[in-house]
């Protein structure tokens, strides 16, 4: 049945709303650990994905079935700088006397939050659609 | 089946917060599909049926190697979808009905 099929399309994009969720929750969960050693510290992680479809194939080998929603989904460190902070009585402090800390943007993070939040409710949206028309298919010739 | 795979649902979802418990799912549409290529194959209508008919002993529950906890609206997707399917089912199975009914009553009907 296609309309089911949309629900599959729905839960990919979920899952992957849901993996950039973890990822910005990490990111503010971790935004003041330090480290003792600069390249133990931690990075800011993003979500990335791949869609089902290679557009540089062209358009004519899309039909229905290559329809998959989201392909792959993993977690990437982001390519930033850390924040140093002069604290000399900190424990990790250098011998100078700063500590490093990740570099997360929490303007950056909330804002992506409610992006995330809100985009999971349009795959819930979407799936909502395909199941009052799956209910409505079944009601042909009632 | 579609009775078992909700059964199973459940029971992911009640166990969602369960240290060390793994996702289960049934996998009926393999072993349809294996039925069917046979059929595909060899067009041997009777073969077919008892097939058909064996393959629901065929049905195994099996512990989901891909994930490893459960995701909980992942099985509120599977749930909805399941619930259709067996809505889909009971209608034609209705549908059935009403043909032997008409067969039944015949023109009186």
């Amino acid at each position: 049945m296609d309309n089911l099929h949309v629900f599959d399309i729905s839960a990919t994009g979920m899952d992957y709303q849901r993996l950039r969720l973890e990822a910005i929750a990490a990111n503010i969960a971790n935004a003041h650990t330090t480290s003792a050693r600069l390249e133990s510290l931690y990075r800011p992680l993003q979500a990335v994905s791949r869609a089902s479809i290679d557009f540089s194939e062209g358009l004519e080998s899309i039909d229905g079935h290559g329809l998959t929603g989201v392909q792959e989904m993993w977690l990437e460190p982001k390519n930033v700088a850390p924040r140093r902070v002069y604290d000399p009585e900190h424990p990790h402090a250098d011998r100078e006397g700063f500590v490093f800390y990740p570099h997360v943007d929490m303007v950056d993070a909330m804002t992506s939050l409610m992006v995330t939040s809100r985009a999971y409710e349009a795959n819930v949206a979407a799936l909502t659609a395909a199941k009052a028309m799956a209910l409505k298919a079944l009601e042909i010739g009632k | 089946m579609a009775l078992l795979r909700h059964k199973i649902i459940a029971n992911n979802i009640a166990n969602a917060n369960t240290p060390g418990y793994k996702p289960l799912k049934v996998d009926f549409e393999s072993v349809l599909r294996a039925v069917n290529s046979d059929f595909n194959r060899h067009g041997d209508t009777a073969l077919f049926r008892s097939e058909l008919q064996r393959a629901e002993q065929l049905i195994k529950v099996e512990v989901d190697d891909a994930s490893s906890r459960v995701v909980l609206d992942r099985e509120i997707v599977n749930l909805n979808k399941n619930t259709i399917n067996y809505q889909a089912l009971l209608s034609a199975r209705g549908q059935l009905a009403g043909i032997l009914s008409m067969a039944i009553k015949g023109a009186r009907g």
